[in-house]
């Protein structure tokens, strides 16, 4: 059993925003239209947040892209009343919309902010819908509920039916999410942080990895590649 | 003498029955509020989701949630009366005990009501029954509440059925109401008054720890979560549980001032001045827990806590917490403690003195703290208007306090009770907003937070449901508990 | 949008309604079954982009009939699978709700939008004879082609139709996009074209105002090497941004050097300084490869002329050059001891130091510093783009009118005195069609290219296109020229056509890629490039002659025919048919690899040399002026040639003089207005998400603005805070930003990022038309940009423009 990890390297990053929309394409995220960015309703399950410190000509600028860190610790599953979201055999952090009650206790309590509560229903303009994913597990939430990144599962999925079809068992690289395909910088990875050999095992035992908020003791499985 | 005491007997009850107009307008005026609070629930929120409301990412929760707090903590109210009475004894708290339980039993489910609002997808609130965790705080909170009411129903029944049988008794029109609200056990025995007797002193030992486990596992929801340094903090059940008790108690006095105006309650002046007694030593126990809370933050200057704190004393939402600290605690116990006015006039300047030198010395930004109504109302920062009418209310205080050479009268009691009820609401809106406003990760600042029309017609439809219901039972039964004598002369 | 609530209430239930099966039954149900895709048919498609001119491969995902996912084609070497955002938001392009759905004829005002829906057959039937009128009356030249993403050979195809029609006037967009570059390459190189760059062997790159990681090109090219040159490999690259802001591409740089606009040249030419000071500089490489170093004589007058290292070390010690830049000395100096250390490096520049007054002289100077270093055509340097062997066209058929339209003069003056590098001024059409020009423009075809939106002081156009009598656009959104057009004929979006793409310039081998339809034509639209063909046909004659070619995979696959001949590269087949078959499951043919060392590819000069003293440049000057002298003889004046040439170079503004003219140097930049009425320096600037102005419509990409500023879907300017306090402008404030020529009505960003005296705006948003996301939404910084131009290559300087800001 893979326990699905993902490794950030903010050094190859280009702050290029194609995992965030590869992501909203893939997973059929609402778009939610200039008054409800601007209000705060924007779902983005993965996001690139950025960081611009200082002033005149010394100036830092970081940008750091935020999927879910489907912690090993999840904060979010702990506080959860019904169960909703929980983790799976894999490790990933799963959310059953069919259960949840949109209480958003998990969002609260997610120090990375990578919850989001649909705060109304999916809307897609006429031909728009057309080109939706149809893979069952990435279709539109219901309104009311919370979601989140999946890790791509239903690429997971696909993967290991393509597996099996092939007749052998899931090997590095066999499975990739949107946002780690997409990524032109090459800076993400994925894979089974259990196989000592994969290369997100490799990377995460790098010097230059970092785990964010740590000392929450969330022991977040997106592991981060410093810069420099 | 007996004669007068049965007379005030059967006055008593009989003015259950007389409904007078300016009743009837209430009434109707509530009826509406609560018409308007759920045809807002209904026709928007209902259907178009929590969309309608101000809430976002990340301000998730908002006046729903902070509601339910400040409901949950002024539930408190009727246990320490009811533990005061029934438990300890103080038999001349024993007037203005059923207002207590029925304010308890009112704000628990006004707090529930609350928690239906704030969900995403109510119908689904059996999942909570169906699928609860019982790692999550919610559940237990779920617990406790219930546990809790099924107390305070009982504290409720026990201390009313003489009462109820009574009014049977008298008032024959409604005897069916009174014998199903009696549950049918209408003995008025001696032996059984007595068993009614020690199971209320039971149902009040057993109350207390009831409500400090509720107002506990209240403050746990926010406590545990580790996202929250606003939160996260070992000191916030405690002061939770301190903060209930001090607006519930302040709620009893609103509610015995008006009520006993209102329906002209035989409730003695000093009563109510020993209820303010009570709360003005309560006060410090409150002030001194928020110091607490405030001094290891200010002093640890950790970053995150450092943010909430910042945002709360000096950013947005300082008028809030400013009133909460002058208006809400500080000056209701000044009018309490009643000094003479001598005192009062040295103690402001010495305190101008104090504030004066930490200005300049400590180089705090008055700016940022005083002008709140030009400044402030013009940028349009937090819950303006209604922080206004509080500061508004909260500032001609003092001036009635200089004016008015009459001491302490119930009114104004009742008035620094209302300070600090008010006070509350505005510590519980600190506690739950502010904190979710501030992110661990370096997110861009977000919207902030402002409630819609649409909740805040909910909000107080909700409100106006939690005042009908206190209204309609005024009506049901007496408000005081027939006294022994009475029912003896009658 | 107009949904009424009743109407919302049902779609939102019917939503949730349909929804209410997910969740984790149905998730461990997916597994078991193998989930609805794939029971259902799906496919993989391989195409190529169309959101920018890199080229990349793609493949799409598409079940039953609906595109619904696009990513990288792995086989394509210009993307290697990956894709920017703007290559994942093809899908709302094609389905894009407010695309034209058949051919439309103006029936109401020009930008009225009134419309009349004909059948193709009237439609190209009334360009026909319009086209056809205006030759026979000897008026072909009067008609104007203006294309802009004529990719593959779409651009040839634009070309061979103005020859065989008969006019000049085939005015592509670069004057506007980057030609600057181009025509530096031209003067030192020979090559009039962008260059490619070994940027995986790079091991320093020094940065002058190209948003490397934002809105270069090719995008997801740069991107990829920006992730290799950092961690790919065992060497990271150090990488140095000079840029007038703090762009993305700054804040992923090591450094970011703060620059005034418009000096970057003379910046290079300190940093050049120091290395000929130093003495740090390629010594074999300058002495074997490049011309005008050194000061020389001139064999043919004898006259001792001034070279490269005598300017540099007369005119640009460190201490003048960071008073115009504002950078300090030690970092001058430090940047020229690293860069030259440091082998092998790289001096590159795009739109931020040659989209300006004095841009190919900045990249002339900028580009230097790669001669200097030796870093031309060696690994990790700058390489030349070679391009597939398609089959020659055949010649062009030309009849007697179409020979007397093609050799009259350009409408928009290119190559004439006024602009005498320029291929084309895009820009300069306004004033030519309002008077200014040779002659009227009678009919003006618009393919790809949206001059109504995208061209400084942009309100000209909309009066220039007022006067044009026959206006057709050819795309497949009601952009703002079509909007203004007679007649619209609406191409097929990329996703849904035969095309082929040439990689831009970047990876040195040849590369091609083949776009083919991955589903069918949603609408009523027509290839243009079978338009095209038909037009020709229907016109007749000659121009039908020079068009033998069915439709346009037909043309397609004739040119292919040469690149399968050629038998390399990654498709080798036995027939053509096998070849063709082949191409269109990989999306791809491509020759690698790179061939160093072809210095006749690499350097075509006159003297087969890197010029730092351009002949090119003084033989063109030259013959202007020898050209003026026979005008001003024929008209009875005398004129000396070098009273002609100086009139030219007072047309031109330049203050240099002699040699100096000839050589990379810096020409003071040229802001116009006052400083007092406009205190500040307006930088205009794309973002990743600028999909050229077509991306406006796209929300996935709206939602995603600007990722430094967090903006969404709305227009902003950048202020430094420091400034905005003086002005009391505060975060989020609307504010007026307003020039000599108009005024904006924004929100200001307080960024650190902005110079105190510059301010920055982004391109994209402020349609006035496109779609219901686009139109109305924020600003176009071209309505208040100055059309300030690099008269020498008739391009368009984009950063010339002085603003005032204050609170609305």
């Amino acid at each position: 059993m893979p326990r699905w990890g993902m490794v950030i390297d903010l050094d190859k990053c280009t702050a290029c925003q194609s995992c965030t929309v590869a992501c909203r394409v893939e997973n059929n995220v609402p778009i939610a239209g200039q008054r409800d960015s601007s209000n705060g309703r924007a779902i983005f399950w993965n996001e690139v947040i950025p960081v611009i410190e200082g002033d005149g000509t010394h100036l830092k600028g970081r940008f750091i892209p935020r999927p879910c860190m489907h912690c090993e610790n999840p904060p979010c599953v702990q506080v959860c009343p019904v169960g909703a979201t929980f983790k799976d055999a894999e490790g990933i952090v799963r959310q059953d919309y069919q259960r949840c009650i949109g209480c958003r206790y998990c969002t609260v309590a997610c120090p990375y902010g990578a919850r989001y509560f649909n705060w109304r229903a999916p809307e897609f303009a006429e031909s728009h819908a057309s080109y939706r994913n149809p893979d069952a597990p990435a279709r539109p939430r219901p309104v009311g509920v919370v979601e989140k990144c999946t890790f791509c599962v239903q690429r997971i999925e696909r993967a290991r039916r393509r597996v099996a079809a092939e007749g052998r068992e899931l090997r590095d690289g066999d499975v990739v999410p949107a946002c780690v395909q997409t990524c032109p910088g090459r800076a993400r990875f994925f894979g089974d942080l259990d196989d000592k050999h994969s290369q997100v095992s490799r990377l995460a035992r790098s010097p230059r990895a970092l785990r964010f908020l740590e000392d929450l003791g969330t022991r977040p499985q997106v592991i981060y590649l410093m810069e420099g | 003498m007996a004669m007068a005491k049965a007379l005030i007997f059967r006055e008593t009850i009989h003015r259950l029955e007389r409904i007078g107009l300016g009743y009837v307008l209430l009434l109707l005026g509530l009826v509406g509020l609560v018409g308007w609070g759920a045809s807002s629930y209904l026709s928007q929120q209902w259907t178009r989701g929590l969309w309608v409301t101000g809430m976002n990412t990340p301000a998730y929760w908002g006046i729903y949630i902070v509601n339910f707090v400040l409901f949950i903590g002024l539930s408190a109210g009727g246990i320490l009366v009811a533990a005061l009475v029934h438990a300890v004894g103080i038999e001349r708290f024993r007037p203005v005990a059923r207002i207590a339980e029925i304010l308890a039993i009112s704000c628990l489910v006004l707090a529930t009501v609350f928690i239906m609002l704030d969900l995403g997808r109510p119908e689904r609130f059996f999942h909570l029954l169906l699928y609860g965790r019982m790692s999550s705080p919610l559940v237990w909170d779920v617990i406790v509440i219930n546990v809790y009411l099924a107390i305070s129903m009982a504290l409720g029944y026990f201390s009313t059925r003489a009462d109820l049988i009574h009014c049977m008794r008298e008032l024959p029109r409604r005897r069916w109401l009174y014998r199903m609200l009696s549950l049918g056990y209408t003995d008025l025995s001696p032996q059984a008054l007595e068993r009614d007797h020690r199971i209320l002193r039971t149902l009040a030992f057993a109350a207390i720890p009831a409500a400090i486990g509720l107002h506990s596992v209240t403050a746990w929801i926010f406590g545990l979560v580790k996202a929250r340094p606003g939160w996260h903090s070992a000191l916030i059940a405690p002061l939770f549980v301190v903060s209930a008790i001090v607006s519930g108690l302040a709620l009893v006095i609103v509610a015995v001032v008006v009520s006993r105006r209102a329906f002209r309650l035989p409730i003695a002046d000093h009563v109510v001045k020993d209820l303010g007694l009570l709360l003005a030593f309560l006060i410090p126990v409150l002030g001194y827990f928020l110091f607490a809370e405030l001094l290891t933050v200010v002093y640890a200057r950790e970053p995150a806590p450092l943010a909430v704190f910042r945002e709360m004393m000096v950013g947005s939402y300082a008028p809030i917490f400013w009133f909460n600290l002058l208006l809400g605690l500080l000056l209701p116990l000044l009018v309490l403690m009643n000094p003479p006015r001598r005192v009062v006039l040295a103690g402001s300047a010495v305190a101008t003195g104090v504030v004066a030198i930490a200005v300049t010395r400590f180089e705090i930004p008055l700016a940022g703290l005083l002008p709140f109504l030009p400044t402030q109302v013009a940028l349009g920062i937090p819950p303006t208007a209604i922080v206004a009418v509080f500061w508004a209310f909260g500032l001609a205080l003092p001036l009635l306090l200089l004016v008015s050479p009459k001491g302490l009268t119930p009114a104004r009691i009742g008035i620094a009770a209302a300070l600090v009820v008010l006070g509350v609401v505005a510590e519980r809106t600190n506690i739950v907003l502010p904190p979710l406003l501030e992110r661990l990760m370096p997110y861009p600042a977000g919207p902030g937070y402002f409630p819609t029309l649409v909740e805040i017609s909910i909000v107080v439809g909700t409100y106006a449901l939690g005042v009908l219901a206190f209204a309609f039972l005024a009506k049901l039964f007496p408000l005081v508990e027939l006294s022994h004598e009475e029912r003896e002369a009658a | 949008m107009s949904i009424s609530r009743r109407t919302f209430l049902k779609i939102s239930s019917a939503t949730s309604a349909g929804l209410l099966v997910t969740g984790r039954s149905e998730l461990k149900g997916a597994q078991e079954q193998g989930g609805r895709s794939d029971a259902a048919d799906e496919r993989w498609v391989p195409s190529v982009c169309l959101q920018c001119p890199g080229g990349c491969g793609i493949l799409v995902r598409v079940v039953e009939g609906r595109a619904v996912k696009i990513e990288g084609n792995p086989k394509h070497p210009i993307n290697e699978g990956v894709l920017c955002p703007k290559g994942q938001i093809g899908l709302q392009i094609l389905y894009d709700p407010d695309r034209i759905k058949g051919p439309l004829l103006r029936v109401g005002a020009r930008g009225a939008g009134q419309w009349k829906q004909i059948g193709w057959d009237e439609a190209v039937q009334r360009v026909v004879s319009r086209l056809k009128a205006l030759r026979a009356r000897g008026e072909a030249h009067t008609f104007v082609f203006m294309n802009g993403r004529n990719r593959g050979q779409m651009g040839d195809l634009i070309g061979r139709f103005c020859s065989a029609y008969g006019t000049p006037n085939n005015v592509g967009h670069s004057s506007i996009c980057a030609d600057g570059s181009a025509l530096a390459h031209y003067l030192t190189q020979g090559i009039k074209s962008y260059l490619g760059y070994d940027w995986d062997r790079t091991n320093y790159l020094l940065c002058f105002g190209a948003g490397f990681v934002e809105a270069w090109r090719p995008t997801t090219r740069l991107l990829r090497a920006y992730g290799h040159m950092r961690r790919g490999r065992p060497i990271r690259a150090k990488i140095v941004q000079v840029d007038t802001r703090f762009s993305v591409s700054a804040a992923k740089a090591d450094e970011w050097i703060a620059i005034r606009p418009g000096t970057d040249g003379a910046l290079a030419l300190g940093i050049a300084h120091v290395i000929v000071k130093e003495q740090l500089y390629d010594e074999a490489f300058v002495a074997r490869h490049t011309f005008g170093f050194e000061d020389w004589t001139d064999a043919k007058t004898g006259e001792s002329r001034l070279g490269f290292k005598s300017l540099v070390l007369r005119e640009y010690a460190p201490e003048k050059v960071s008073k115009i830049t504002g950078v300090p000395v030690e970092t001058i100096v430090r940047i020229a001891r690293e860069f030259a250390a440091t082998r092998p490096a790289i001096a590159a520049g795009e739109r931020g130091a040659s989209m300006q007054s004095n841009g190919i002289y900045n990249r002339m100077a900028i580009h230097s510093l790669n001669a200097l270093v030796g870093s031309i055509d060696t690994p990790g340097g700058v390489i030349v783009q070679r391009g597939p062997s398609f089959t020659a066209w055949p010649d062009v058929v030309q009849d007697d009118l179409a020979k007397v339209g093609i050799k009259m003069h350009r409408v928009d003056s290119a190559g004439t005195a006024r602009f005498p590098l320029a291929g084309k001024v895009y820009q300069g059409l306004p004033e030519a069609i309002l008077g200014e020009g040779p002659y009227p423009v009678k009919a003006l075809f618009a393919y790809y290219t949206n001059p109504l939106f995208s061209t400084p002081d942009v309100g000209r156009f909309y009066k220039a296109i007022e006067k044009v009598p026959f206006v057709v656009s050819f795309t497949p959104f009601m952009d703002e020229t079509s909007e203004h057009a007679d007649l619209i004929l609406p191409d097929h979006t990329y996703l849904e056509r035969w095309h082929d793409d040439v990689i831009y310039p970047s990876l040195g081998y040849p590369v091609v890629g083949l776009r083919q339809p991955v589903v069918k034509p949603l609408y009523d639209t027509r290839n243009s490039g079978d338009l095209l063909i038909q037009i020709a046909k229907g016109i007749g004659g000659s121009v039908a002659r020079s068009f033998p070619w069915t439709d346009f995979v037909d043309l397609l696959k004739f040119r292919f025919r040469g690149v399968w001949e050629g038998r390399r590269g990654t498709i080798v087949a036995p027939s053509f048919a096998a070849f063709w078959k082949k191409l269109t499951e990989d999306g791809v043919w491509a020759a690698p690899p790179y061939r160093f060392g072809e210095w006749g590819e690499v350097l075509k000069t006159q003297t087969k040399k890197f010029e730092f003293y351009s002949n090119a440049l003084e033989h063109k000057l030259h013959d202007l002026a020898k050209k003026e002298v026979e005008k001003a003889g024929e008209k009875g004046s005398e004129v000396t040639e070098a009273q002609a040439l100086e009139r030219i170079l007072v047309g031109l503004k330049l203050t240099a003089r002699g040699p100096k003219v000839y050589l990379p140097h810096y020409e003071p930049f040229r802001a116009p207005g006052d400083p007092r009425q406009f205190p500040l320096l307006l930088n205009t600037y794309k973002l990743m998400t600028h999909a050229e102005g077509r991306g406006a419509n796209v929300p996935w990409l709206q939602e995603v603005l600007g990722v430094h500023t967090g903006m969404k879907w709305e227009s902003w300017v950048e202020i430094n805070p420091k400034t905005a306090a003086e002005l009391g402008i505060a975060d989020g404030d609307p504010v007026w930003v307003e020039s000599q020529v108009g005024k904006l009505r924004t929100r200001a960003r307080l960024y650190p990022g902005a110079q105190p005296d510059v301010v920055n705006m982004p391109f994209e948003l402020g349609h006035q038309a496109y779609g219901r996301w686009a139109k109305g939404r924020g600003v176009n910084p071209n309505w208040i940009l100055v059309n300030e131009y690099d008269y020498l290559g008739g391009t368009a300087g984009f950063f010339s423009t002085r603003v005032k800001i204050f609170k609305a």
